[in-house]
């Protein structure tokens, strides 16, 4: 691909194509424009780029994207502690905030999927069941994706926390089946929020 | 076998169905899904909106699904434009074992099929093999996933020889039988020294299985742990000669899954 263009071009599409949901189409398009975009607009971008390599890591309790040692959620006295909401991604903490939940999170940073190769150690886990015997956890909602493998994931977690004296609920799948919870708009979620039901576990 | 004769004609659009393989998210709102569907084998189509909660396919579009597809092929990929659910063994879920059965067994297909070979029966015995799945035991389980190895086999058209030597044409007695992984086959005790010494019961039963459909094969053949896991084993190693790429076995799979199974 793109052989006789200048070396630094092909780098750029080349990058540019190892990003999630761009081909080497877009990749091309996206490099044009960035050659003849101004160098003050460049600049900017490449600045930002540094900015989240350089500022933004993981939050060390929950795993949501944060600034400091501790995410902006985790640090805010004001929400209800007694209460662990449980996502796949970081991008769903975003879109919880849509309801009107107020507790804390618990971002997986993935689904236990025995195709991907991920199993129970490669998803924040230990971590949860960890907050949950130290803290004075009463709650504890699953709001995985309404996919199949999310759904596995939510019960697997469940079965590792029934030890505890806590309240395990997941989310209504009154959440149509299907798509990301990332995408889900604020009345679907508030819905899927209040319609929670607690699972009993053989 | 084969296209459907619309897809000759102009017109690009076509019916088909099967089961989803994977998928991952493309853009901000759609995915690029790996079916395998009974006419075109596995095929990588885009499914337009299907990250967006609520979206027109749904429960059709997700693993533990056997559904209808309606498809386009225009300029790149084929578009997914509809998808209706025929089947769901959704509640795969509940136990973690089973799930990781059915998740085997897309597994396989995805390892060894290239795109676009069709092969209608593995599509019908991805549906069989789940309701397996769901309905019987452990250990019946692992009996279909034995058979669902061996019928990849056949219909990739591996399928070796279990009952005369490769080399020498002789009927094999099943006590003193060698194996070939290269050359597909038993061989003789004069022509086998050097290859693996196959245990006795392994030649009767894989010829027993080759003949039973995967829906009784499970329950008629009754086999210990040990000789499940050996043949399980013996069976992707087999493959994975064939087919050139590493296959996971079972028993490997299995030791993740159990990891879930520890509450
Ligand atoms: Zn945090
Ligand atoms: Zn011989």
């Amino acid at each position: 691909m793109a052989q006789s263009y200048p070396d630094p071009l092909v780098r750029l599409i080349s990058a540019l194509s190892h990003l999630p949901g761009i081909g080497p189409k877009t990749a091309q398009r996206i490099a044009f424009y960035l050659v003849k975009t101004p160098r003050e607009e460049v600049g900017e971008l490449v600045a930002a780029l540094e900015g989240i390599k350089q500022k933004i890591r993981f939050c060390q309790v929950c795993g949501f994207y944060s600034e400091g040692p501790l995410c902006t959620i985790c640090s805010d006295q004001g929400r209800d502690r007694s209460v662990i909401c449980v996502v796949e991604q970081p991008q769903d903490v975003l879109a919880v905030e849509k309801s009107s939940f107020r507790g804390l999170y618990h971002v997986l940073h993935g689904v236990i999927s025995p195709l991907l190769g991920a199993g129970p150690e490669e998803v924040a886990l230990d971590q949860l069941v960890f907050r949950v015997r130290e803290g004075n956890i009463k709650e504890v909602i699953l709001a995985t994706n309404p996919s199949v493998d999310g759904e596995a994931t939510a019960l697997f977690i469940a079965r590792k926390l029934k030890v505890f004296p806590v309240r395990i609920t997941m989310i209504a799948r009154g959440l149509p089946l299907g798509g990301d919870l990332e995408f889900a708009d604020e009345a679907t979620l508030l819905q899927a929020f209040e319609g929670r039901r607690e699972l009993h576990l053989d | 076998m084969g296209l459907l004769p619309l897809t000759r004609d102009r017109c690009r659009y076509w019916k088909d169905e099967g089961v989803l393989l994977g998928s991952f998210p493309f853009g901000e709102t759609d995915r690029i899904v790996t079916l395998f569907t009974r006419q075109r084998g596995k095929i990588r189509v885009i499914a337009k909106g299907a990250r967006k909660v609520g979206n027109r396919f749904g429960i059709s579009l997700d693993f533990f699904s056997y559904s209808s597809f309606f498809l386009y092929s225009g300029k790149g990929l084929p578009m997914l434009i509809q998808a209706s659910l025929q089947e769901s063994y959704r509640s795969l879920v509940n136990s973690p074992r089973r799930w990781g059965a059915g998740h085997y067994l897309l597994y396989l297909v995805d390892r060894c099929f290239e795109m676009g070979e069709p092969c209608p029966r593995i599509a019908e015995e991805i549906k069989s093999g789940w309701r397996i799945c769901l309905e019987r035991e452990d250990k019946d389980i692992e009996a279909m996933l034995i058979k669902f190895l061996l019928d990849l086999i056949f219909y990739m058209g591996f399928t070796p020889s279990f009952s005369n030597c490769i080399a020498c044409q002789k009927a094999v007695p099943s006590d003193s039988a060698f194996w070939d992984n290269r050359r597909g086959g038993v061989l003789c005790a004069e022509c086998g020294p050097g290859e693996m010494l196959l245990p006795p019961y392994v030649l009767p039963i894989l010829r027993q299985l080759q003949l039973l459909p995967l829906t009784t094969a499970a329950t008629t053949l009754s086999l210990s742990a040990s000789q499940r896991s050996f043949l399980g084993q013996f069976l992707t190693k087999y493959l994975e000669h064939h087919i050139g790429e590493r296959i996971i076995s079972w028993d490997h799979f299995l030791a993740k899954i159990k990891a879930i199974e520890v509450s």
